[in-house]
């Protein structure tokens, strides 16, 4: 049985600003959608972490705080979905750096399957797929998930990676990590 | 902190040294900034960036090929091709998609992938022209009427 602990606390301008690339802009649209999850400057959610720190499933609790002078001072001015995909990118950020140690390199190709390739600390490139969703079903989450897992899988770079999806109504995200098909699993250490 | 040894898995993309390693930095800003204008609209700022972000990943692709580096190359040139097509010039594109699938060892997921965007590049190329063909005759028309 999983031992409990603490939540995890990050200030996220701050993590989105520690990037190699310019992560800020997803700010207002991360804090608009954290904004409608809560009354006060910070929103829990839980992360359910896929092969990501030890294989299989670890769940983490992380708390969400920003500073109230980053909220949009007027509505945003786009669409629901638009925001809620923005701000999807700006959480898979600071979670993928969080608990898997990725930075955002470069922002990929429409057409490669997945939205970003990112490194840990060596010089190896793999990608990263985001979607972000308001749906109140769990079931609705993983199904999303799969279909994220196989469109990474399926991109014509051959590479394996991340797929991070949240649910900003249930409060939920699934980070997961895939070989690429043929690569073999190699064990750390 | 992750299960993927990334010294094994994944394509390697090495320094290419500070210039070419800073004009990447810049060229995923500009793309990143490209989603937000697109949400909000601005057409103009989008196409323009697009245009921007265009030579550099033609740049970054052939600094790829010089370090022997083929995998990263090709996701530079698809990346210049697609930028081109977005912003408007589907010639250039469609020369880069030509350069590309003229290569014998390129894998064939990719092959598809290419020739897919290839057409439907070639497609929208033809209706421009056709739509211009169009436009032209109504004013070559209007300036008769005018004489």
């Amino acid at each position: 049985m999983e031992e409990e602990r603490e939540p995890d606390v990050v200030q996220i301008g701050i993590a989105l600003a520690s990037h190699r690339i310019d992560a800020t802009i997803f700010l207002p649209f991360l804090v608009t959608r954290l904004r409608s999850m809560t009354t006060t400057n910070e929103a829990m959610v839980t992360v359910l972490l896929h092969d990501i720190e030890t294989p299989g499933e670890v769940r983490r609790d992380l708390k969400l705080r920003w500073n109230p002078d980053s909220e949009p001072r007027q509505p945003l001015g786009v669409g629901e979905k638009v925001i809620t995909e923005l701000a999807a990118c700006g959480i898979a950020n600071i979670v993928g750096n969080l608990y898997a140690g990725i930075v955002w390199r470069r922002v990929a190709d429409e057409g490669d399957g997945f939205d970003y390739w990112v490194r840990q600390n060596t010089v190896r490139e793999v990608g990263l797929e985001v979607s972000g969703t308001m749906t109140e079903e769990e079931g609705v989450l993983e199904a999303r998930h799969r279909e994220k897992v196989a469109q990474l899988l399926g991109s014509q770079q051959r590479v394996g990676g991340f797929v991070a999806v949240v649910s900003f109504t249930l409060r939920r995200m699934i980070v997961s990590f895939h070989l690429a098909p043929g690569e073999i699993y190699e064990p750390l250490g | 902190m992750s299960l993927w040894d990334d010294t094994k898995q994944g394509m390697e993309s090495p320094s290419l040294g500070k210039e070419l390693d800073d004009l990447e930095i810049y060229k995923s800003n500009l793309l990143l900034y490209s989603m937000v204008d697109r949400a909000y609209e601005r057409w103009d700022d989008v196409v323009a960036k697009f245009a921007e972000v265009a030579p550099i990943e033609e740049r970054l692709a052939q600094a790829c090929r010089d370090a022997n580096l083929i995998p990263k190359m090709r996701t530079h040139q698809l990346s210049a091709a697609s930028c081109w097509a977005k912003a408007g010039n589907f010639h250039r594109a469609v020369l880069l998609a030509d350069e590309m699938l003229a290569d014998p060892d390129l894998d064939d997921r990719y092959r598809e992938r290419m020739e897919g965007l290839r057409a439907r590049w070639k497609e929208r190329r033809a209706t421009l022209i056709k739509t211009l063909d169009t436009e032209d005759e109504i004013g070559d028309t209007l300036g008769k009427s005018v004489k």
